[in-house]
Order: structure tokens, then C-alpha cells, then sequence
């Protein structure tokens, strides 16, 4: 009983974090990362898409690019790399 | 005669046991109570419980998939409740499997009860597979049960997205089984906690509460009890859908060594209702 007073108290004056903290913290994580997670299907079609509108205006190797999602924390980033060998000759 | 509304609501959550059933028998009630015509599906076939959270097991002669092929009228397969008025159940088939109904029939079924019903509640099945999916079909809105737990609302997460993929507006939330005084200690994620997390608005909040397996025990929903917390606040969603504007009760504001310490502190300027 004095126990439960005192972990109230200590609680209520922040002098000690419940549970309930560490799982809206650990849920923030987890949401962000379960949101931007792409199906393979997904990565792949937009792997294409960025292939089809690099490709009116440069000549890029497909086989070279690579697309992938990467986190740090709550941050998450879209990152490509995509080698150019050459840019078209002006407009066709 | 009054046009009636002919809202179709899916109620679903992800994860299994949190309350869907337990949140259509009485949402289901508390809109019949409140002088609107509703029809509660149990669309769970192969787990049917809606039936039996109500009280009207021994009625059933026809079920929702004998319906959808054929074998039965339309109000043949509609029980009509015992405790509220206007209130009809179509239960689940318990022999059959998901695969027993496509979305399609799911939606002719609810299309055919909307021009002479206000409401028409879902209670999907748990999960994201096809059973979840044939409910969502015919849905103008969902809403989404969550308990205040990690893994529930990590599901819920997961199901809100993929309601709004499907063209359906952000749903709305049931906060269930919330415990004012774990709350209090901060060993449970509180309503703002949980509404910042899955960024929806809430349409209730749902106290843990023993008269609901008492409800339960007894096959009638905890609404037409007075004295139950819990039948209280769903009373107050259907208000809420009914379109009232009803404040929330924060479950904080009740009793307990934190209520009375924060009395005699005073107000902090900061409390709202959540
Ligand atoms: N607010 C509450 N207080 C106490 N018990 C509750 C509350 N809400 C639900 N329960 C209990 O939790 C259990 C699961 O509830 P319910 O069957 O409504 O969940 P469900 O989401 O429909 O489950 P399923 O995914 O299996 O269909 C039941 O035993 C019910 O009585
Ligand atoms: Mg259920």
C-alpha cells in the first residue's frame, strides 16, 4: 500500500517513468518502420519508374541501380544510386 | 416515413480478442435504443459469436452464407433482437469457412438492408485476410477497436492503413479496456499517447469493466444496464455517431490517490478531456 503511494508519487513527479512510456516510445519505432516498409513488389515497381524517367533524359546502366530504404531512428530516407553513362543528345 | 440513413460501419481491429464483438452487439444496441433501425452481420463465419454476445442463439434457423446462396429470404435470416426495438442480427455461418462469401455478395446483402435501415454494422473477423477484406467491402466507414497494448495498436496501425488504401475514409477509434488507475501510475499508454501514435480521432473510449463478461454471461449487451461503465460510454459512441457532439470523459477524472492529490494541488492548466 505505501509502496504503491510512494511509486504514484515518484511517478507523478517524474522521478521514475512507468511502462506505459517505454511502450508509446517503443511503438514509435516500430510504427515508423512498419509504415515505410515496401512490399518487394512495390520497390521493384518503383525501381522501374525511376529507370523509365531517368531514361528520357540520360543513358544509365539498369542493372547498376540500386534502390533502398534506410533508417536511423525515427528518420527514414530513400536512397538510389543510379551511374550515369551518358546524357541523351538533345531532344529526339 | 423518415428516409432512413443506410450507413454501412465495418468494425475491425487486426488483432483478435480485443473487443470487436463485444463493440457491435453494444454500439449495435445503443443506436437501436436510440430510435434508429439497425441490422448487426457477423461476417466472423466459422467463429460465430455475435449470436451468442447478444443473447439470440436459440433463434437461429438461417445464417448469412444459407442467405447469400439462396436458400432463404432476406428477412428469414434476420433475427430480431429481444432487449431493443428495430435491432436484427444475421448471424455467421459456424460450419463454413471465409471463403464461403465474396465481397461482392457481402455488399449486394448490404446494399439490399440499406434504403429500410438507419445503420448496418459488420463485425469483421480478425486478421487482414479475405474474411477482413469482404467486410470492408461494403463499408461507408470503419471503425477500428484497439486495447491500449503494444501489439494491438501496432495491428490496428496496420489495418487503418490498409482501410485507407482502400478508399474508405481515416476510420475512427475505439479505445477498449482502458484502466483509469494503471493510466494514473503511467504503466499504460494514455488516450493522447495512443491518439498521437496512430494520428485518427476517437469516437470512444471503452473501460475495462466486469459487467461486461457479466453482460455477456447473461446474453444481454452491457447498454441496458445502467449501472455499467462500459455500457455508459457506448451509449455515449452511439450519440457520437448519431451525430451528437458528447465531450469525452477522461477515465483520470474519477477517483483514486492521483484524483485527490491533483484536487488539493490544483488544476494544472493543462488537463483536457481526453
Ligand atoms: N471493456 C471490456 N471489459 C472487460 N472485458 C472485455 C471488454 N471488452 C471485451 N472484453 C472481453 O474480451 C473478450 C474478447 O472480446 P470480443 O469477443 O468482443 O473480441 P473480438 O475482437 O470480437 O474477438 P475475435 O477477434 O476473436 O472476434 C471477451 O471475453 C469479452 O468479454
Ligand atoms: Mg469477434
Amino acid at each position: 500500500m505505501l509502496d504503491g503511494i510512494r511509486r504514484s508519487l515518484r511517478r507523478v513527479l517524474a522521478l521514475e517513468s512507468g511502462s506505459g512510456q517505454s511502450a508509446a516510445q517503443r511503438l514509435q519505432l516500430v510504427l515508423v518502420q512498419d509504415r515505410t516498409t515496401f512490399p518487394t513488389e512495390t520497390l521493384e515497381a518503383l525501381k522501374n519508374d525511376i529507370v523509365a524517367a531517368i531514361s528520357k533524359y540520360a543513358m544509365i546502366d539498369q542493372s547498376a541501380i540500386e534502390v533502398e530504404v534506410r533508417r536511423s531512428g525515427s528518420s527514414v530516407t530513400l536512397v538510389t544510386n543510379i551511374p550515369i553513362r551518358g546524357s541523351q543528345r538533345g531532344p529526339a | 416515413m423518415v428516409a432512413k440513413k443506410g450507413l454501412a460501419l465495418v468494425v475491425t481491429s487486426g488483432k483478435g480478442g480485443v473487443g470487436k464483438t463485444t463493440t457491435t452487439a453494444n454500439l449495435g444496441a445503443a443506436l437501436a435504443l436510440r430510435g434508429n433501425s439497425v441490422v448487426v452481420i457477423d461476417a466472423d463465419i466459422g467463429l460465430r459469436n455475435l449470436d451468442v454476445v447478444l443473447g439470440l442463439e436459440n433463434r437461429i434457423v438461417y445464417d448469412l452464407v444459407q442467405l447469400i446462396e439462396g436458400h432463404c429470404e432476406l428477412h428469414q435470416a434476420m433475427i430480431r433482437d429481444k432487449s431493443a426495438p428495430n435491432l436484427y442480427l444475421i448471424p455467421a455461418a459456424q460450419t463454413r469457412d471465409k471463403t464461403a462469401i465474396t465481397a461482392e455478395q457481402l455488399t449486394e446483402v448490404v446494399d439490399r438492408l440499406r434504403p429500410d435501415h438507419d445503420y448496418v454494422l459488420i463485425d469483421s473477423p480478425a486478421g487482414i485476410e479475405q474474411g477482413f477484406k469482404n467486410s470492408l467491402a461494403p463499408a461507408n466507414l470503419a471503425i477500428v477497436v484497439t486495447t491500449p497494448e503494444v501489439s494491438a495498436i501496432r495491428d490496428a496501425d496496420r489495418v487503418i492503413g490498409l482501410i485507407e488504401a482502400s478508399g474508405l475514409p481515416t476510420p475512427r477509434l475505439i479505445l477498449n479496456r482502458m484502466r483509469a488507475s494503471m493510466v494514473q501510475q503511467k504503466d499504460m499508454m494514455s488516450t493522447d499517447d495512443i491518439l498521437t501514435l496512430l494520428s485518427v480521432q476517437l469516437v470512444g473510449i471503452v473501460p475495462e469493466d466486469e459487467s461486461i463478461i457479466i453482460s455477456t454471461n447473461r446474453g444481454v449487451p452491457a447498454v441496458h444496464d445502467p449501472k455499467s461503465n462500459a455500457g455508459q460510454a457506448y451509449l455515449r459512441v452511439a450519440a457520437r455517431i448519431d451525430g451528437e457532439d458528447i465531450p469525452f470523459v477522461d477515465l483520470n477524472e474519477r477517483s483514486g490517490l492521483f484524483h485527490r492529490l491533483k484536487k488539493w494541488l490544483g488544476p494544472t492548466g493543462s488537463e483536457k478531456n481526453a
